[in-house]
This record gives C-alpha cells, structure tokens and sequence, in this order.
C-alpha cells in the first residue's frame, strides 16, 4: 500500500515540474494564439544556466538558490527579446509560420547550446539539505521532491490570483476568451503578448532549472518536455492555467502507476489519455468550447 | 584565353614547385604519397563525446607514427567525418571517404546503429576497417565478412562477463535499461549466462524506460518494491547520471546492490556524487591497466588534450596501432595483404596481454572489467576499486553458437 502511495507521490512530483513548464507553454497558446514549439528551448537553457551557476557558486545551497532566480530570469530576458523582435514581426500572417519560426528556433538554440555548453551531459548536484529524503509510512521519500511539490502548488496558487486580482491577469484572461475585442477596448496588446510570452518564459525557465538537479542535463531535453508539455496542454484545455496543473497531474500519476500495472506500456499511457481527451472532450477537461 | 592563361600559369607553378621539390628532397620517400585512414564517427548526437575520446585516440597514435617516420616511410593522414548517429550518413561518408577521398583503411564509427552500416560499405568495396567502439553481436554474426576487425567485447561477451563476474550469493535479480535493441539483446544473454553459471538465480524484474527518460522516480519505486538482491542496469550515459541522482534519494545504493554498464565519461560527468560501492562494468578503462603501455599512454594522452582518456581512447589509440602493424607486416596498402597480416597478428597493446583475432568472427579476444566504484586520490572523479579482469576467451560465443548465428 505504502508502494503504491510513494509511486503517486513520486508521479506528482513530477507532474509539478511539468505543471510549471506547461501553464507558460498554455499562457502563451491561449493568448498569442502560437503552438510555442521554442518553449522546451527555454526549458532547457534554463538548465545548462543553472549548470553554470551552481558551478560558479560552488553548489551548495547559495548556489541552488541563485540559480532559482538567475535561470528563470535569464530566459525570460531571451523570451522577450524572441517575442518583440521575431514573433511580432509575422503575428498578422498565417498560424503556419509561426509554426515554423518557433520550430527554426529550437534548432537555433539547441545548436546556440551546444557552442556555449558543448555537447556533453551535465549533472547538477542538490544541496546538501535537500539531499536526503523524508520517511512516509517508513518508505523513503526524497526532500527535493517534497520541494517541488510545495512549489508547484505555490506557483500554481500565485498563477490563480496574479489571473482573477490583477490588472494583467484579467486582461490576460480577457485575451484568451476574445483577443479581438480586447485589442477593440483600447488594451495594449503588443505589450500583453510581451508579457505573456515573457512570463511564459520564465516559467519554462524556473521549470529547468528545478529539474536540472533532479536528472541530467543534455541536448534533447527540449524535446522530451515540449511532447509532454503539449500533451498536458492539450488534456488540460488551452489558456487554461488550472487545466494546466490537472493535465499535468494526470500525467504524472498515469505514468507512474501506469510503470506499476504494465510497464511495458507505461510510455503508452499519455497518449491513450491524450486520445480519449480529444475524443471525448477536445477542448480539454478545464478548457472552453470555442 | 583566359583558361588559357590560368593554364600556363599552372604550369609554370607547377614546374617551379617541382624544381623546389627536387632541390629540397633527394630521396624517393618524399614523393611518397600518404596512408589515408577514413574515421566515419558520430561527433553530433547523444554518443558525441564518446566520439571525441575516438577521434583523439586514433589521432595521438597517428602522431607517435608519424613521429617514429611513418610506415614504409610514408606518413599517415586521418579524415574525419561526421555520421551524427545516422546510419545513412554513415553510408555515404564512408562511400565518399572510399570513392573520392582514396582512403586505404578504415576505422571503427561510434554507435553500433552506423557500426552495421560503416561494415557494410567495407564489405561492398572490400575495405579493411577495424571497429572501436560499435558491439552489436550482429557486427560478428550475420553480418561478419573478411575484412572486418573488431577489439569491443560484444555486446553477447559484456552481458555474459556481467553474469560471470557477479557473486553467485545473488538470487533475485531485478533489471532496468532502456527500450531499445541492444538492451533486449542484453538482458537476454545476461539471463542466458546466469542460467548456467548461478542457476538459482532468476530475473525477477524488468524495467524498460525510453531512452533519454527524464524522470526514473517511478521505475526506481516499482525496482524497490520488488526487493531484489541486485539491479542490473543496462542504462548508460545521461541516462545513467539521471538514475543515479534521483536512486540516491530513495536509498537504492544502501537497500540493494547495484551492478551496471559504466562508461568513463559518466564517472567523470558525475565527479564525487557517484555513491560508492557500485558494480562497475567497464570496456577499456585506462584505469583497468597498471603500469607499462598503458603510463605512458594517460601521459602523452593528457600532455596533448589535457584530459584523461576515456575507453573509447584507449580502444581507438589500441585499434589504430595495431592497423599500422598490421600494414608494417604486409609492408603493403594491400587490402588483401593487409586482411592476411591482421588475421595473424600478435598486437601488444595498452592493456597488456597479446591480441590476436579468431579466424570465425575477427573478434579480438579483447578483455572487459568489473569493479566497485571508490575513490582513487589521483583522479579528480571516482574510480573502480578491486578490479576483475574477466577475459574473451571465457564469455564470448563459441565458433559453434556464431556459426549458428549466421544460419
């Protein structure tokens, strides 16, 4: 029994990484109305940064923290610069070239990465508190995982009121119901989609670099996160931040349970419930019926 | 008249340089075109590094030749193409390499994937070419022909030298490695061996994440629950570093031992945060070797690249060497001669011992390594402690098993 809670909680685990990563990824889908391909770029350079930082800090707990603020906001800087410079330019055209401008810029970055970084994998380490692990029910379960779930829920939770309380939010909001009307009511949407993108961003940024100490870091791991991060948007209804976490959960958990039924399968699993959600609730299971 | 001009204009050159050629140079050997050596390898893509510690090898071997006055007093040239982990580019670099580059020999590409494509251009244009790093068993079964040479333990030789080596006091068995050919074939040669040698033993378990899975927390869960003695991992590279760390956290390296395939490049990659005690398999290990060759190989090695060398270095500095001895034996670029001269070789190399390849399969009768990971205060990274050298002629298939492969 003790097994089968230790596998959900590790399935939650990383359902919150994947939740931070994708609720940008579903921001920007929502608003900018752009399948954000370059967003598991982010991810990514948000983990070789974290790589640099943790080594130029010496690891430890200094270095740990630094990287959480450093990381995300280096990306965001990238984000912006991307949004204003290069998705703007062709905003008024065809879906279909957005398409291909987000994809041409993952392969820029992935080969950006590889002249900064090399071709090798990196290994962040943890600092040494959260090393450890925690005992439930007598199972072992690691700290760090601890860590990410409270901060996913706390993301999650800042997500929620930043979108209902604030100015920003509900024009955000606003945006991803009827883009039109808003830019019709006098909002500035050039520096709306700056910011969604920008905070989009930043959190495919804080996603990398909360991951980076979990796995190893290498080319590639762009592309693993951007299939699942689709697959969670797509589950979780697009523009739809709590769909965001649901999805991401679902995932999460189905995987690891999955890996406990039939592991032979488990790779499988997403994408039976990608189907059935598309096929029995396309818009997702928080999303709005266009 | 243009063409003209640039024509004469070559010509005089041309004429001029000879005259210098002449002036400068008296002997024959001068003239001597070089031996070109074709390296097909994946210098892109998730094996690059591995590449790299290749390429290095076979070029610092190149230099100390070239530096002793070459072979028959010509020198030796290495070109260096980039496959990517494609094996069609495999083919047609190679094809080029043969075609238009001229090259007379070729060694070993990277993965096992472009490993069977690189073997087959040297099958069609009958080549010679010695193989460094690809194992796939199909390389010395169905897909054997004369003119080719390997000195990787096989994929068959590694799994079974795994099952060999292990403590027969390991009962259940628990398995994880990644979704893909290699680590089928792997597991199943494993369970084969332990049949024979361990017959108590039994595979309990087995786990099969995709390449490149970012998150193990759930197959690291469902490997506890099963209580195993003992984890065979056929997992490598990032993905071995991403088991690694998240395994730590759950306690696996202090509830159950753990036994696995081990590149250099991953211990170097994981520096002091590889726990200790792990049952380390290795191919080549500079470690593996005390003393001899092999000293003076890690000086020049890092005197020249400033980094200790990988497997992969000392198996292609090995192969290169033993290709040049080969063509000083045949005193020829004969393909024919040269195939004559490596099949009765007796090739002194880095890791001590004589290496000679069998007439079935031009598999070199190479060694692979089983240690305990520990630290070694010379290397800044962990090393393998207690190390058993566990030899070819006690694992690898017999002439019979291969014959009945190729069926």
């Amino acid at each position: 029994m003790t097994d089968v809670l230790i596998q959900i909680l590790s399935g939650v685990s990383r359902g919150m990484v994947l939740f931070i990563v994708a609720s940008g990824l579903t921001l920007i889908f929502g608003v900018l109305r752009v399948a954000n391909f370059a967003h598991g770029s982010f991810y990514m350079v948000a983990a070789f940064v974290t790589y640099t930082v943790t080594r130029m800090a010496g690891g430890g707990m200094p270095g740990f923290l630094a990287s959480l603020v450093i990381a995300p906001l280096c990306v965001a800087a990238l984000g912006a610069a991307i949004e204003m410079l290069l998705l703007r330019r062709i905003q008024h055209r065809d879906h279909f070239y957005q398409l291909i401008l987000t994809f041409a810029i993952t392969l820029i970055v992935a080969d950006g990465v590889k002249m900064i970084w090399g071709r090798d994998y990196r290994s962040v380490p943890r600092p040494q508190l959260l090393e450890g692990s925690i005992s439930i029910f007598g199972s072992p379960f690691p700290s760090y995982y601890v860590l990410l779930i409270v901060i996913g829920l706390v993301i999650a939770l800042a997500l929620r009121l930043m979108l209902e309380r604030t100015r920003f939010g509900k024009t955000l909001r606003a945006a991803v119901a009827d883009g039109e009307m808003v830019g019709a009511l006098g909002v500035n949407v050039p520096l709306l989609y700056t910011g969604v993108f920008t905070l989009g961003a930043w959190l495919a940024g804080l996603g990398g670099a909360l991951a980076a100490p979990v796995g190893s870091i290498a080319i590639g791991i762009d592309n693993s996160i951007i299939i699942e991060s689709f697959a969670v948007v797509i589950i979780g209804g697009v523009g739809s931040v709590s769909g965001a976490l649901v999805g991401a959960l679902v995932i999460g958990v189905l995987q690891a349970i999955g890996i406990m039924v039939a592991p032979r399968l488990a790779i499988a699993f997403i994408f039976i419930a990608l189907c059935a959600v598309l096929l029995l609730r396309p818009q997702g299971l928080l999303g709005r019926r266009a | 008249m243009t063409s003209f001009g640039t024509l004469t204009r070559r010509g005089v050159t041309a004429l001029l340089a000879a005259a210098l050629g002449a002036g400068a140079f008296t002997g024959a050997q001068a003239q001597q075109p070089p031996i070109k050596i074709g390296l097909t390898t994946d210098l892109t893509g998730i094996a690059a590094a591995y590449a790299r510690g290749q390429v290095n090898g076979v070029e610092l071997a190149i230099a100390e030749i070239n530096a002793a006055g070459g072979i028959m007093g010509r020198k030796l040239e290495l070109l260096v193409r980039d496959s990517q982990l494609r094996p069609e580019l495999g083919t047609s670099h190679t094809r080029d390499l043969i075609t238009r580059e001229k090259v007379d020999f070729l060694i070993g590409p990277d993965a096992s994937s472009v490993g069977v494509a690189v073997s087959a251009v040297a099958k069609q244009y009958k080549k010679v070419v010695v193989m460094t790093i690809p194992n796939t068993p199909r390389l010395v079964g169905e897909l054997y022909h004369p003119h080719f040479f390997t000195i990787v333990p096989s994929g068959t030789m590694l799994a079974r030298a795994m099952a060999e080596g292990l403590d027969k006091k390991y009962k259940s068995i628990a398995f994880i490695g990644g979704d893909y050919e290699a680590s089928h074939q792997a597991v199943k040669y494993f369970g084969d061996w332990l049949a024979k040698v361990n017959p108590e033993a039994k595979i309990t378990n087995t786990q099969w994440p995709k390449l490149g899975e970012p998150d193990f927390t759930p197959y690291i869960t469902q490997l506890l629950s099963s209580k195993p003695d003992l984890i065979f991992s056929y997992l490598w590279g990032s993905d071995l570093i991403a088991f690694i760390k998240q395994a730590k956290s759950y306690g696996l390296f202090e509830r159950t031992k753990f036994a696995t395939l081990l590149f250099l490049d991953d211990l170097r990659a994981l520096g002091s945060e590889m726990p200790d005690g792990i049952l380390g398999q290795m191919y080549a290990p500079p470690f593996g070797t005390k003393g001899g060759k092999m000293d003076t190989f890690i000086q020049a090695f890092n005197a020249k690249y400033n980094a200790y060398p990988s497997d992969w270095a000392v198996m292609a500095y090995d192969g290169m060497m033993l290709l040049a001895q080969g063509i000083k034996a045949a005193n020829s670029v004969d393909q024919e001669a040269v195939r004559t001269a490596l099949e009765g070789i007796k090739y002194e190399g880095l890791q001590g011992g004589v290496t000679t390849f069998r007439e079935v399969d031009h598999q070199g009768n190479v060694p692979s390594f089983l240690g305990v990971t520990g630290k070694d205060d010379k290397l800044p990274f962990k090393t393998l402690v207690d190390i058993k050298r566990i030899e070819a002629d006690k694992v690898w298939p017999t002439p019979q098993e291969i014959l009945a492969e190729r069926k």
